[in-house]
């Protein structure tokens, strides 16, 4: 035998015995393409890209019992801490001065997340069970905590479906600019996105701020008390923020604390990617069903807007709607942009962030509510 | 009265733990999409009480500088 038929037949067998691990790595890759060439969520996906390659390379034994991988799976996600714990970094990072000059704009946070529930609808359809709807529905959340903790919550980080449920939480979060364009380019008209909006500077008193986390809080505590843990983090945080007495733990929760917590969150997710547990056909049904998530979401939100200007006498830019999902400020981002795309003097980015922010409040209440409603099912 | 609301809520919004289907995925969408508007208008509500108060005790503090100004220049 010569020595390229060997080399090709060790190249062959090499791909034989490892192409699940193979397809992991390119899955590894294009990951961290999107985050170094597009900068797309690259805090996430850089970590979940490098790890997903790590976890499969042959005879890796980084996410086995008591390897740095496993272990960093076990004390953050398994048990919830990293998601909970961002959550306070979040909360302190999150200005809702914007929804509280015009709160009113928190129903279209309240609006786009229609796309949880007709995933939900979609995912039954589909043949999977009550649990395994809920938590995949999820991820229309569009919120990479939330998707942890309400699918760990509701089948268990042990499951084949929780590693593709995050993973496809936090790739479409990254993906949103891709995802609205074209979704919100169909469903409005250009006369629509053409319709300027007047933003009036008000101050919000300090009163305001400080009570406002508090009594989301309490509320959402009454209505889904299972969402207590997600939303009292967030607004931890925020009241940490507002507080004005504590700026410099603000600050850590801000910068250091969300940044170690992410790292760590980012390259412990790859646990859930070895190929013999992600590679499965339900995988791609997860996948797919994230997108229309994301997508239903956005379709919500612009044609409540657009019922909304069936009544109000000054009227909503439609496109606004659609930044009622969790993803800041990205979907505020996309939106600003088209809208001055159509009209370089059509600002609409303050609209777009207090709805993006609605979003987050919104989405937190959605996954307490599918979590309270969930808990109940038989296991 | 708390009958006929315990029978709304079981048969519209309650679903089944048994043997989910696709019409209590309905029953769910109804019942979440309500749910979250329902607390998104208290919250709405709680943000425009704070917002006038705010603005009465601003306007009220303004005032009375404004009195203290006034007397100080008598």
């Amino acid at each position: 035998m010569g020595f390229f038929e060997t080399i090709g037949e060790a190249a062959r067998t090499f791909i034989e015995g490892n192409w699940m691990n193979a397809i992991m790595w390119v899955i590894g890759g294009i990951l961290i393409y999107l985050a170094i060439k597009k900068e797309m969520e690259p805090t996430l996906l850089l970590p979940i890209g490098f790890g997903a390659i790590l976890v499969n390379l042959p005879g890796s034994t980084i996410a086995n019992d008591g390897q740095i991988i496993k272990l960093l799976y076990d004390i953050g996600i398994a048990n919830e801490f990293f998601p909970l714990v961002l959550f306070i970094g979040i909360g302190a990072m999150i200005d809702f001065g914007p929804v509280l000059t015009n709160p009113k704009l928190m129903l279209f946070g309240a609006a786009a997340q229609f796309g949880i529930f007709f995933t939900l609808s979609m995912a039954t359809l589909l043949g999977f069970t009550g649990l395994e709807a809920a938590s995949i529905s999820i991820i229309g959340a569009a919120d990479g905590p939330t998707s942890i903790v309400v699918a760990r919550e509701l089948l268990g980080s042990e499951s084949k479906l929780f590693g593709p449920i995050v993973v496809a939480a936090y790739s479409y979060m990254a993906l949103v600019p891709i995802i609205q364009r074209p979704v919100v380019k169909l469903i409005t008209t250009r006369k629509e996105r053409l319709i300027r909006m007047e933003y009036k500077q008000k101050d919000v008193s300090k009163t305001t701020r400080i009570l406002f986390p508090i009594i989301i809080t309490a509320i959402v505590g009454f209505v889904a008390p299972d969402g207590l843990p997600l939303i009292g983090c967030l607004m931890f945080g925020n009241l940490i923020r507002e507080c004005g007495v504590l700026n410099s733990i603000s600050e850590t929760a801000q910068k250091v604390l969300a940044n170690l917590i992410t790292i760590f969150l980012g390259i412990s997710i790859a646990a859930t990617m070895k190929a013999e547990a992600f590679l499965h056909p339900k995988t791609l049904l997860v996948l797919g069903l994230g997108l229309v998530a994301f997508i239903f979401d956005t379709v919500g939100g612009v044609f409540f807007a657009k019922f909304i200007n069936l009544f109000a006498k000054k009227k909503v830019n439609p496109m606004i709607g659609a930044c009622g999902i969790s993803a800041f400020p990205m979907s505020a981002r996309v939106i600003h942009k088209m809208g001055q795309e159509e009209d370089n003097q059509n600002f609409l980015l303050m609209h777009a962030i207090g709805a993006n922010v609605s979003g987050q409040i919104a989405s937190v209440v959605a996954g307490g509510l599918i979590l309270s409603i969930f808990m109940q099912f038989p296991r | 009265m708390f009958e006929i609301v315990n029978v709304l809520k079981t048969g519209i919004f309650e679903p089944n733990k048994e043997n989910f289907a696709f019409i209590d995925s309905l029953k769910i969408m109804l019942r979440g999409m309500l749910t979250i508007f329902f607390v998104t208008a208290i919250l709405i509500a709680f943000v425009l009480i704070l917002n006038r108060y705010s603005k009465k005790k601003k306007e009220k503090e303004e005032r009375i500088q404004e009195k203290e100004m006034e007397n100080e220049s008598y």
